[in-house]
């Protein structure tokens, strides 16, 4: 098989069967601890993101120099941020400091002769607050554990698929790995009818964010296809999370909900390969 | 008698001047200068590339070679491999991340002539934000005037980076770690 291909699915599939291992372990140990549960949960996909991120850009970067290169250290500030909140340590005011840190990363070298980067970077981090909010407040309470991580894990998922075909492999390589991590942390959620908690879409938003606009100002991801991937979850926001005890119909409710996330991701990767331009093979 | 030598004397003088006196200042011509790379493709074959737009400088001081320098500003949006999406990629994060470091420069630090056609060029090559020390080794290809009369100056440079050092490191190792870069210049006197 193409050597790159090899590496690309090395890339995407350890990480996520090294999470689907540890996270099933912590699903079985904290069972009865939901707080305690989303705290790993939070740091062993970080954990999976940064080794994905590893084995896609060959190491880390110290200093990071390109928004691109932040990735593994917002996973695990997004990680850490979302454990001290578990613990109710003001959610909002460090959601906003996140928010404003990410848009800063991209956007701050600009200010200087181009006062439209302040526009961006105000109008990013409102993007980024609110989808915080959204996601961690709106649709947790809506949703089930499972609905949460699969629509995360359908629109990280569809995000590879659109970046690879906006001409980057590589972030298009670690969106995929972020949709898997957070699918298998879908399944296992859904087998233990457990919630996933609010360490996981913070940590979405601004890996999945970064990804997004790295692909969208870097690469040739069209702003549609990133928008439509951005809100898909939030279809979520419609209708009540299900906690049937019984799999099968648990699963009815499951499919249904998920329907409208299904819809946007996939005019999302319409989208995208109506707008963008077909990737090449090197 | 001695009258009847001075303009002999600013003949011999003028056709000196004609090709190359103390530290003449060179403009690239890029019309007649080329930058090409090639990389290792699986281990089978090199893909060729070029870089289409490209500016830069040399100062040749024909007592001192020491004091010889050169600067080379190659715009990474220009890269072209004869394959547009191919283009496209290496354009992206996974490469040269053009959009947000839209060049790559060389400038000498010290140059070194073996004989007299040949130099070590050592300069700063920053490529992605990333700057390391390169050697160049460069011929001279030869001096003389060009068509419309001007003095040109032509140079072959060649050198092999290590993209890994560069922070370029997609694909590895399908796509090869070493670039062979060759750098041929025609300079316009100033």
């Amino acid at each position: 098989m193409n050597q790159m291909v090899v590496q690309s699915l090395e890339g995407v599939g350890l990480p996520a069967v090294a999470v689907l291992l540890v996270s099933a372990l912590w699903f079985l140990l904290c069972r009865e601890h939901p707080r305690i549960r989303a705290v790993g949960i939070g740091l062993i996909v970080a954990g999976g993101i940064i080794w994905a991120y590893q084995l896609a850009f060959g190491g880390l970067t110290y200093p990071p120099r390109e928004p691109g290169q932040w990735i593994p250290y917002l996973a695990a500030l997004a990680a850490l941020l979302g454990c001290l909140q578990s613990f109710r340590l003001g959610r909002l005011a460090w959601n906003f400091a996140l928010a404003l840190a990410t848009a800063l990363i991209f956007f701050w070298s600009q200010v200087p002769g181009n006062l439209l980067a302040l526009l961006w970077i105000l109008a990013v981090t409102i993007v980024l607050f609110l989808s915080t909010v959204i996601l961690q407040q709106v649709i947790e309470d809506r949703c089930s554990g499972a609905e949460l991580a699969l629509s995360l894990a359908l629109a990280a998922g569809a995000g590879g698929v659109a970046s690879f075909l906006g001409g980057s492999a590589v972030l298009g390589q670690i969106s995929a790995a972020l949709g898997l991590l957070l699918g298998v942390v879908a399944v296992l959620a859904f087998f233990y009818n457990a919630t996933v908690g609010a360490v996981l879409p913070l940590i979405y938003v601004f890996v999945f964010g970064t990804l997004l606009l790295s692909g969208c100002l870097f690469a040739q991801l069209p702003w549609l296809t990133a928008i439509l991937l951005w809100v898909a979850p939030w279809a979520l926001i419609f209708g009540q999370r299900s906690d049937q005890p019984r799999i099968s119909r648990r699963a009815g409710v499951f499919l249904l909900r998920i329907l409208g996330v299904v819809v946007l991701v996939a005019l999302a990767i319409g989208s995208a390969v109506l707008l963008a331009p077909p990737s090449s093979e090197l | 008698m001695k009258k009847h030598y001075l303009p002999l004397l600013f003949s011999i003088v003028s056709v000196a001047g004609a090709t190359v006196a103390q530290a003449d200042s060179f403009k690239i011509d890029p019309v007649h200068s080329t930058i090409l790379f090639k990389i290792n493709h699986f281990g089978v074959g090199y893909v060729y590339g070029r870089f289409d737009a490209f500016s830069g400088a040399f100062t040749l001081d024909q007592n001192d070679a020491s004091k010889d320098a050169v600067s080379v500003e190659i715009k990474t949006d220009s890269v072209d491999t004869n394959a547009p999406d191919r283009d496209k990629h290496i354009k992206s994060p996974d490469f040269f991340n053009a959009a947000q470091y839209s060049t790559a420069t060389f400038k000498s630090t010290s140059v070194k002539k073996v004989d007299d056609k040949t130099y070590e060029v050592t300069g700063d090559f920053t490529l992605r934000g990333v700057t390391k020390p390169v050697t160049l080794d460069v011929k001279a290809v030869g001096t003389g005037p060009g068509p419309k009369g001007e003095i040109r100056a032509g140079w072959e440079a060649t050198t092999t980076l290590k993209r890994s050092e560069f922070e370029v490191k997609t694909f590895l190792p399908a796509v090869g770690d070493d670039v062979a870069l060759t750098i041929a210049v025609e300079g316009i006197k100033q």
